[in-house]
Parts: C-alpha cells; structure tokens; sequence
C-alpha cells in the first residue's frame, strides 16, 4: 500500500491537509495498536481531535480505496485547529522569507526573534537558524566594508556603521563589531573646534 | 538459519503484496535486537523510506502526538513494521 497510495498526490493531499500522519513500528510499540485494535500490518487508522478512531484501512488497498477512505475521515474530522504557537510560527516563518528576499534585515531578525521564542525544535527554526548565520556573515562584512572605507570618507563610514547598528540590533555579533568600528571610526574624525 | 529467516521474510512480503494481514511477532520473534528495543519501548533507527512514499511521516507515538497538538490536525496512526 504504502508503495504506491503514499506516493499518489491526491492521498498526499487528502492525508497532510486533514491529519498529522504518524508511522508506529509495531515491534516496538506493540500498546498503540492494541489500543485502536490493530493486529496486522499495515493498518492505517484516521482519528479525531478527540483521539478516537474514525476510519481505519487494513491491509494492501487500491489506491482509490485508500483515497475515498482518507476523504471521508478527512470530512469527519474537520477543519484543522492549530496551536497559537503553530499560528506565531506559521506567520513568522512567512515574515522572514518575505524580509530574506527583500533583504530587509531589521524584519529578518524581528521574525528570528519569535521564532526563537517559540522554542520549537524543526524545519522552521533550522531556517531561522540557517537565516541568522547568513545575516550575521552579511552584517559583519558590511561592518568591514565600512571600516575599509574610513581612511577616505570617516563621516560616511560612521553613518553606515550606526544604521548597521540600528538594523543589527538583535544580533550581537555584528552590533559588537559595529561599535567597535564606530570607535576606531570616530578617533579619525577630525576634532570639532 | 538465514536461509529460514529469508525464507518468512519473503512469505512475509507476498502476504502483505496480496493483502493479508501478518503479524510480525512471530516472524521476528527470534531477533533479539528487535525484542530488546521492544522491551525498552524504544524506537530502533530503521530504514522506513519504501514505507513513507511522499507523506511527510512523524516517527513515533509521542512525537506525533505532540506534532498532532501543535498543527491542531489529528493523527492519521500508519501502524506497521520493516519485514
């Protein structure tokens, strides 16, 4: 079953918009089975919010079979209703891709922050993750690139360097690097009369 | 003795290929591994690729339930087993 009803898009569909599919090893975990009266393999089982069984598929089915069976339980369970954590990270993970591609650093980091508050280990905080280390690398070389150009345009430098520190505020890395560059910046200044 | 085991583990296939329905205890009821990770109650790292098909699996009761909670979507429970 599993072989060619899993790979069908229409049971992909029907299963991940309704349910949280969930694979029990039968050797190892021989009490959830029982529970719902599963004695032989494969046996998937749809259940409501409430935890009850409301379909149940034994065996190798036709692909059609299992589909109809994934719709009618998918039509009795309802609609989803999420955690307010999944709403918080749902919504944050859709800000952070929208601020990465319009490099828009400041929204970036706020969408990282409530990400991490959440605390949620998968897929949404390794992207957030993922994202923080890349703008961390960015803001560190734009820190760099300014320092670089203090020699010729002090004033200019300076001015890049605190708009970084604005931008950067939630990632130490790069504030660190930009007040020390702001320091190392304004010792080039010449000295107001 | 591994002639014997590929022998059941073939059996085992067809009967799942045609449809019955095979409980496993008996099949692998002389592994000591897969009897030990029972016992704990602890899931071994198994290959379960050709099991998944393109249906983004949770492994485990606990973690699925917990997944379960926090989609607000109930779980859809695939009992079976590597033969």
């Amino acid at each position: 079953m599993a072989g060619s009803a899993f790979k069908n898009e229409e049971v992909v569909a029907a299963v991940t918009d309704r349910f949280t599919p969930v694979l029990i090893d039968a050797d190892v975990d021989k009490k959830s089975p029982a529970e719902f009266g599963a004695t032989g393999w494969p046996t998937v089982v749809f259940t409501d919010r409430k935890g009850g069984a409301i379909k149940k598929s034994v065996g190798a089915v036709p692909v059609n079979k299992f589909l109809s069976t994934a719709e009618d339980a998918g039509k009795d369970a309802g609609k989803p209703k999420p955690s307010k954590d999944f709403k918080v990270l749902t919504a944050a993970q859709e800000d952070l891709d929208k601020a990465m591609a319009k490099s828009k650093t400041k929204k970036a980091l706020t969408a990282i922050a409530k990400i991490e508050k959440v605390g949620r280990k998968g897929r949404i905080l390794d992207a957030a993750t993922e994202a923080k280390e890349k703008l961390t690398v960015d803001g560190k070389a734009a820190v760099e690139a300014a320092l670089a150009n203090a020699d010729a345009h002090p004033e200019k430098s300076l001015k890049t360097l605190k708009a970084l520190l604005r931008n950067y505020k939630r990632l130490d890395a790069v504030t660190d690097a930009a007040k020390v560059a702001i320091k190392t910046v304004e010792a080039k200044l010449p000295a107001e009369k | 003795m591994t002639k014997i085991r590929y022998q059941i583990g073939a059996l085992a296939v067809l009967a799942v290929a045609l449809g019955i329905s095979t409980p496993t205890d008996v099949a692998r009821a002389d592994d000591p591994k897969s009897a030990e990770s029972a016992k704990a109650g602890e899931a071994e790292a198994k290959d379960w690729s050709e099991h998944l098909g393109d249906i983004p699996f949770i492994v485990g009761r606990a973690a699925g339930d917990a997944e379960a909670e926090f989609t607000g979507k109930p779980p859809m429970y695939f009992f079976t087993t590597t033969w």
